[in-house]
């Protein structure tokens, strides 16, 4: 079929263009701060704020280590934002990219790349506060503030948080794309995603521990978000998730990959017609 | 090799309404009702765009499409450059190829006219040493001079417009899909402006264009045809299919 050829060359072009796709990316964000001097600034303050006031009232409320607890949440957040950003952003791609598709002989997945490499971006920014939270604890152990003090953890072992990260780029992308369809053909999608966002929040483990959920486990074992949670959290947190959470988010990422390239196969003869 | 063939076109395209038309929502509850609930979300009116278009371009092949508002030509426009595949029949594009349907996509007025030109060029695929001398060109072409080191929000319209023309006119493409021939800037700029958009075109090894201009189609192509709802109704030298166009009198067999 002729959809199928143009839909593959698409997608084996937009790989062949990532270096394009990373440089659009950084000039996003560059764009995107260079509006306010403070901006990127106070994106790591706003973020430290909440997640101090968090830690402040829900130690208390889930009797936990109020220093074990911010370190949980300054590695949490971060990661909920950028699965966050994948799922509420990417009904735009397409419709943002118009002009630019019409224009420009790029590959239409290029849209899809440039944005999900832009929510890394992001996110590696965003995880600046859990490096303040860490120094900080560091200097409180090393002041002997702590009787049992927060586990700082090692370099070493925060470094697999990359192979998970890569992990949510490839489930983001393949879902991005997905989404990206839909959301083109249905202009209502974005507000639907920002509600279903918010709700989805709720129900995985951000906040709170999946480990304190005694009643109702399949809300987190059912749930595709713990398992992308846990590839690039615990890592940051000195830990290393168990095999059976890589394997899930390993062949759920390649699934969702799939998924999304052939609604974007099937789809492509009335895509530009959407737009 | 640089080819567009296009073997009995049919596309057809959704025209969307109403916004209910366009809603997760209302599609949801039109599923779940088997029908019986927001009608018009299984109602979506359909446009028959061309109706069996066949055209063979190639290379040193320049063709000028004629038509009124309506007739196909956008689509047509758009098919060749692998925007819209057809629903029925062949198309097989081969050649690097650029439309020049909305200029300026992409222009960012928060940019410098420098950065938007390194922007495009990136977007263009050219590579760094060909950038420099891309910017070098413009700044040449656009005689912006300081001014290219300032946002565009800055500049005014005519710059603006020179901007967006010396960009959208450095295109390096085997096929060049243009939709009517840009028109640009003060009484001065329009002559260099001309001699660009004609260089360009001498460039490609395959031009379609679409125009009302008889002059411009039978200066720059060797090739017409007139479209009428979604159909080839001639094609022929520019000259002659001009003349039964603004005459509007097909050939007969098409009549018949």
């Amino acid at each position: 079929m002729e959809q199928g050829a143009v839909a593959w060359r698409d997608l084996t072009g937009s790989i062949g263009r990532l270096p394009l796709a990373a440089w659009l990316a950084l000039d996003d964000i560059h764009g995107k701060y260079r509006r306010t001097v403070l901006g990127p600034l106070w994106i790591v303050i706003g973020q430290g704020a909440m997640i101090l006031g968090f830690a402040i009232v829900f130690s208390g409320l889930f009797r936990m280590d109020p220093a074990t607890y911010l370190l949980y949440l300054a590695a949490g957040f971060p990661v909920w934002t950028l699965i966050a950003q994948f799922l509420t952003e990417m009904p735009m791609a397409f419709i943002g990219a118009k002009g630019i598709i019409e224009s420009y002989e790029l590959p239409w997945i290029t849209h899809i790349w440039r944005r999900s490499i832009a929510y890394i971006l992001t996110f590696f920014h965003h995880i600046l506060i859990l490096f303040v939270a860490i120094g900080v604890m560091a200097f409180l152990a090393w002041q002997g503030t702590f009787e049992s003090g927060p586990q700082i953890p090692s370099f070493t072992n925060m470094l697999y948080a990359i192979p998970g990260v890569f992990l949510v780029l490839i489930a983001g992308t393949g879902t991005g794309l997905l989404i990206a369809v839909i959301g083109a053909r249905y202009r209502d999608l974005q507000p639907a995603m920002q509600v279903a966002s918010s709700f989805l929040m709720l129900l995985s483990p951000v906040v709170w521990r999946a480990d304190h959920l005694e009643l109702n486990t399949w809300i987190v074992e059912l749930n595709p978000v713990y398992y992308y949670l846990r590839v690039v959290r615990d890592p940051l947190l000195g830990l290393m998730p168990p095999a059976h959470i890589w394997t899930v988010a390993s062949v759920m990422a390649g699934a969702l990959f799939v998924l999304g390239f052939l609604v974007f196969m099937v789809s492509r003869r009335r895509l530009y017609h959407w737009l | 090799m640089t080819h567009i063939k296009i073997t009995d076109a049919v596309v057809r395209y959704p025209l969307y309404s109403s916004s209910r038309q366009r809603s997760l929502l209302t599609f949801a509850a039109h599923k779940a009702s088997f029908g019986r609930v927001a009608r018009e979300a299984g109602d979506i009116t359909v446009v028959q765009a061309l109706n069996g278009v066949s055209v063979d371009l190639q290379e040193s092949d320049r063709l000028a499409l004629f038509g009124r508002n309506g007739s196909g030509k956008t689509t047509f426009l758009k098919m060749c450059a692998g925007l819209i595949l057809p629903d029925e029949g062949n198309i097989s594009i081969l050649g690097s190829h650029a439309a020049i349907i909305n200029p300026g996509a992409g222009l960012d007025p928060e940019k410098t006219g420098a950065e938007n030109v390194e922007y495009t060029g990136r977007l263009l695929g050219v590579r760094k040493q060909a950038r420099d001398a891309l910017l070098a060109e413009v700044a040449d072409f656009t005689e912006l001079g300081d001014f290219m080191n300032l946002p565009v929000r800055t500049y005014s319209a005519g710059m603006m417009v020179r901007l967006l023309f010396a960009l959208a006119t450095s295109i390096e493409r085997d096929i060049i899909i243009a939709d009517e021939v840009l028109g640009a800037g003060d009484a001065l700029f329009v002559e260099k402006a001309a001699a660009r958009v004609r260089s360009m075109f001498d460039r490609a090894k395959v031009l379609v264009i679409a125009t009302h201009s008889g002059e411009i189609a039978t200066q720059l192509c060797n090739r017409a045809i007139w479209l009428d709802s979604g159909r080839v109704l001639m094609a022929g030298e520019p000259a002659e299919v001009w003349d039964a166009y603004i005459n509007q009198r097909p050939p007969l067999e098409a009549v018949a």
